[in-house]
Order: C-alpha cells, then sequence, then structure tokens
C-alpha cells in the first residue's frame, strides 16, 4: 500500500511541476514559439478526444475532424452575431456534442470498417454542405474579430486541454463508467446481454468525444480569426487525430499526449527548417509503419509506468501466490 | 405459480431458414431445463431470441409473466436473464475482478454477501487470479468465470450455452457440482444448452430436444434416453436396426 500511496504523490508532484511550468511558458518563450506551443495543446485535446472514443471504446472514427470545424464554425456564427467568444465556444461544444449524439444513433450501430467509412462520410457531407449554405460564406469562408493576445489563447487551449485530459482520465481509469466503456470495446453482445444499456453509452461517450473537439475549434477560429472548409474541415484533421494517437499509444492517457507533441512538433520543425513541405507526410507515413510494426502499443510502451495504466495492478493481493506456495 | 419463464410458439426465419419452429418451454421456479439436440437445431438460437440478441418473426416470451419481446437485451438482464456463451465473450482485457465488477448492479459492498465479487470468484475457483486478465486464463477458468460473471447481475433465470464444451470429464464432474450449487443455493432456475450427455442427465430434471428448429421430444431424463425419435434424430434413421445387427455378429 505504501508503494502506492508514494506513487500517487509521485505523480501529484509530477503534474503540479507540470502545471506551473504550462502557466510560466508564455512569459518565458518568444511569441513564435508560443505558436507552436499552443499548436501542441491543440492537438493534444484533439488526440486525446479521439482517444476516448476509438482507445477505449474501440470504434474508430475518420471524421472526428468534422467537431472541430462545427465547433469553429458554430463559434464564428455566434460571435457574429455579437455572442461573447467564451459564451460562443462553450455553446460550440454542446452543438457538437449533440451533434454527435444525433449521428451517432444511426452510425454507432455500425462495426469496425464499416463506422469509420460512415464517419468519414458524413464528416465529407458536412464539409460540402458548408460550401453552399448562406451563412458560412461558402468557399471564401468567415473571418473573426481579431484578437491579438497570443497568451490569452494559451491559456484557453491549456485550460481545455487540462479539462480534457482530467475528465478522460477520471471517466475511463477511475469510474465504473470507463470499465463499462472498456467492456463495449472488448465484448459489445455480452455488455448489452449482461445488463449495459450499450447504446446509451456509446452515444454518450461519442458526444463526449465530439464536445471537446467543438469548444478547440471554437478558440482555433477565434485564434487563427479566418476560417473556410479546407483549413477546419479537411479530412487531415481527423487523420492527425488517428496517428497520433496511435504513434502515442492508443487507450492510455500519455499516448495521445507524447504522439501529439512528437508529430505536431516535427511537422513544425520541418517547417522551420524546410518551409512548406510535403516531407512532413511522407515520415508521418513512416513513423505509422514503424510503429505498427515495432512498437504496436505506441510510444507509451518504452516508458513501461506510462503504458501500465491499462494493465492490471499487481498489489491487489499483495500474498496470495505466497500463502499458495507454502501451504 | 407463475413460471420463470414461459415461451409460447415462438418461430424465427433467417431469411427463408427457419430456424426454431413453434417451441414451447415453460421452466418453473428452481427446476434445471435441459436443452439439447444436434448442431443446427436452434438452441442457440432460441437462447439468442430470449435475451433479446435477437426479435423472433413470431410468438411469445414472458418472463413473470412480462412480455419481453421487442425489448432490448439489457432490459432482458434487468428483468432476471443472464447467460453464458457457447463461444467465449470475456472482456479478455479486463482483469478477472473488473470482469464481474463491470456487470454489477451497485457498488460491490453494497451487495448481498454472495454476490459479491470475492465470493463469486470463490464459487468457482479464482480467487487466485483476481487481477488477471480474462483472456489470460486457462480455457476450463475463462468458462468458470463467464458463470461467475453472469451470477453477478443477480439473475433469476441462468442461460447457460454450452458450459461444458471442451472440458475433460473431471472438469464437468466438478461444473456439475458447481451448476447444481448454483441453483440449490443462490435458488436460480437453470436453462442449459449442453452436448456432454453425462452432464445433462445427471442435472437436469427435464429435457426439451430440438431437431431442424422443432421440438421432436420434451421429459425427463429418463424419458429422453429410451425415446427413439432422439436417438434417431442424433445417430439418423434404422440405427437400432443396426444395432441389432452388430449384437448378432
Amino acid at each position: 500500500m505504501e508503494y502506492v500511496d508514494n506513487s500517487q504523490k509521485r505523480n501529484l508532484i509530477w503534474i503540479a511541476l507540470l502545471v506551473i511550468v504550462a502557466t510560466v511558458i508564455p512569459f518565458a518563450i518568444s511569441s513564435f514559439w508560443l505558436r507552436i506551443v499552443t499548436g501542441v495543446l491543440m492537438w493534444i485535446g484533439l488526440a486525446q478526444s479521439w482517444n476516448i472514443l476509438a482507445g477505449y471504446m474501440g470504434y474508430v472514427s475518420f471524421g472526428h475532424g468534422a467537431f472541430f470545424g462545427l465547433g469553429a464554425y458554430v463559434t464564428a456564427i455566434a460571435m457574429s452575431l455579437g455572442v461573447h467568444f467564451i459564451i460562443s465556444a462553450l455553446i460550440a461544444g454542446v452543438f457538437t456534442a449533440a451533434f454527435a449524439a444525433i449521428i451517432g444513433y444511426p452510425t454507432l450501430r455500425l462495426q469496425g470498417a464499416y463506422f469509420a467509412i460512415a464517419t468519414w462520410a458524413f464528416a465529407e457531407a458536412i464539409r460540402q454542405i458548408v460550401l453552399v449554405l448562406p451563412f458560412t460564406g461558402g468557399a471564401y469562408g468567415m473571418r473573426l474579430p481579431p484578437m491579438l493576445n497570443e497568451n490569452f489563447f494559451y491559456y484557453m487551449m491549456l485550460l481545455t486541454i487540462i479539462g480534457t485530459v482530467a475528465i478522460a482520465y477520471y471517466l475511463m481509469h477511475k469510474a465504473k463508467f470507463g470499465l463499462k466503456v472498456k467492456a463495449i470495446r472488448e465484448e459489445e453482445i455480452a455488455a448489452n446481454v449482461l445488463g449495459l444499456d450499450v447504446t446509451r453509452i456509446k452515444i454518450s461517450v461519442f458526444a463526449l468525444s465530439a464536445f471537446f473537439p467543438g469548444i478547440l475549434g471554437g478558440i482555433y477560429a477565434y485564434w487563427i480569426t479566418y476560417i473556410h472548409p479546407d483549413s477546419v474541415l479537411a479530412p487531415v484533421i481527423a487523420d492527425q487525430m488517428v496517428v497520433m494517437t496511435m504513434l502515442g499509444g492508443l487507450g492510455t492517457i500519455a499516448g495521445p499526449i507524447i504522439g501529439a507533441v512528437v508529430l505536431f512538433m516535427g511537422n513544425r520543425l520541418l517547417w522551420v527548417f524546410w518551409g512548406d513541405t510535403s516531407f512532413y507526410l511522407v515520415l508521418v507515413g513512416l513513423a505509422v509503419a514503424l510503429v505498427i510494426l515495432f512498437l504496436p502499443s505506441g510510444l507509451v510502451s518504452l516508458v513501461p509506468r506510462l503504458g501500465k495504466k491499462d494493465k492490471p495492478k499487481v498489489d491487489d493481493q499483495p500474498n496470495s501466490s505466497v500463502t499458495e506456495h507454502t501451504k | 405459480m407463475e413460471p420463470v419463464l414461459a415461451v409460447n410458439s415462438l418461430t424465427h426465419y433467417f431469411g427463408g431458414l427457419r430456424a426454431v419452429h413453434n417451441l414451447n418451454i415453460s421452466l418453473r421456479q428452481g427446476v434445471i431445463h435441459g436443452l439439447i439436440g444436434p448442431n443446427g437445431a436452434g438452441k442457440t438460437t432460441a437462447f439468442n431470441l430470449i435475451t433479446g440478441v435477437f426479435k423472433p418473426s413470431q410468438g411469445n416470451i414472458e418472463i413473470f409473466g412480462e412480455n419481453l419481446v421487442g425489448k432490448p437485451s439489457h432490459y432482458c438482464a434487468k428483468k432476471g436473464i443472464a447467460r453464458t456463451f457457447q463461444n467465449l465473450r470475456l472482456f479478455s482485457r479486463l482483469t478477472v475482478e473488473e470482469n464481474i465488477r463491470v456487470v454489477q448492479r451497485g457498488q460491490d459492498k453494497n451487495l448481498p454477501e454472495k454476490y459479491r465479487i470475492k465470493q463469486l470468484l470463490k464459487l468457482v475457483g479464482l480467487e487466485n487470479s483476481t487481477s488477471n486478465f480474462a483472456g489470460d486464463l486457462p480455457y476450463g477458468a475463462q468458462r468458470r468465470l463467464e458463470i461467475a460473471r453472469a451470477l453477478a447481475i443477480q439473475p433469476k433465470l441462468l442461460m447457460l450455452d454450452e458450459p461444458a464444451a471442451g472440458m475433460n470429464p473431471s472438469e464437468t464432474d466438478d461444473l456439475t457440482r458447481l451448476i447444481r450449487k448454483i441453483n440449490e443455493e443462490f435458488s436460480i432456475t437453470v436453462l442449459l444448452i449442453e452436448h456432454q450427455m453425462r452432464l445433462v442427465m445427471e442435472l437436469c430434471h427435464e429435457i426439451t430436444v430440438l431437431s431442424f428448429g422443432e421440438v421432436i421430444s420434451r421429459g425427463t431424463p429418463e424419458e429422453i434416453r429410451n425415446d427413439a425419435k432422439v436417438i434417431e434424430a442424433y445417430l439418423g434413421k434404422g440405427v437400432n436396426k443396426l444395432r441389432g445387427n452388430r449384437a448378432k455378429c
């Protein structure tokens, strides 16, 4: 038991340190790097949201970028109507969650590749609809009132990401809800026959995994001040969530964080040194192939302590095996 | 007394294939009822209909007089039906303990003593494997864990789909004792599909025999054992003649 207490204490200290570092970062680095770090934070949140759905429940969505884009558009429209930014972003989150619940009802009956295809098709449909709707600006996109305060956006992202990670950690690792979600991943029919209302659980998880991208899309829109279908509804957004999570480690809290940091920093460093280059996509492809071949559980499996989150605790019965042998 | 489970003229088609035809079963409180028949007779389909996995084409399913047709599986579970699966469906990457906890209704410490994780695992002899992944257990242990997991929802009716499949005779005897214990100590009615006659004949109070979706016989183990139609369904026509010939040789 003491060991558990100590490791928990150590974790708390680590988290406290991280939060302190995260809080002072804007004062320590140039605004150029601050923008990059803000981007890293955003991708941590997006990858973690996708991980809630795919890593813990086993439903691989290739349409999650649509929630990010919808969030951006809802925020832009709300702000053009004079709603305060924070309220707009919250509306965006609630809207995308509700939207996910509605499209989840029919699509979550599908399994495996069929679900992936359905979500991908749905995301494409959203992109096409946004192009023709009268109030989204079509291909010209929408402009938001500029706010030139990098620190503000950094802290907004930071808060949202802390919320995303904390909620994901609590629900999937501490609460019984997470067990139910994993039971669906493992054997959906058995979970249903043994009394779990799988439809309700699946829709809740889908809605939750769409809520954070909605908010993040809203913050992104206000931060960048200009959105158009190809910037916030491009398929590559969903693809990056997938790749980051797979690279870091599916179904762990640390995985999407590591994956997002590595990939996004890699992307930006390439950009800093070589400018706009599609070489990034080559590297991503290579990284995915290598991870699948040599590290199927992702980068987290290199650090045993982090990857262990989903594995059984050995401290449940400290002496059971010993007593068994002495008998 | 009202039957625990009443199935009336249950019929189910898969496209043009009639998998179950006009099945009637009525289970009194406390019996162990066997559902036997050759492969493809419709036994597992009947289980899937009763637990709401499929919606029957025709017929009635009632638990304690309440209609279950068209209700989702989790509703059937709430009404007291629990089951195991022919091809194991454990939550493989959850631990043994988590497999039970996830289906329990309410917190472990608030449940009646015998339905707590510790007691259930002790009952099936898995108390030393609590923190193993369910998928890492040996086959027989996985079968027993499925039974413990089904018990964890505190059912009134336990449906076992080939619980002894792949077990050796001594494991089968242990399982026979376990099912009897569950039937008696938990006062749970049991409906079971099984091919190992050793278990069926020893355990069941009454047996229904299915063949090609239809009930061909029904009765006590003794009656079933001597029913020519049952022997025919399993071994084919003319088998009695054959047996006679062999005796002559």
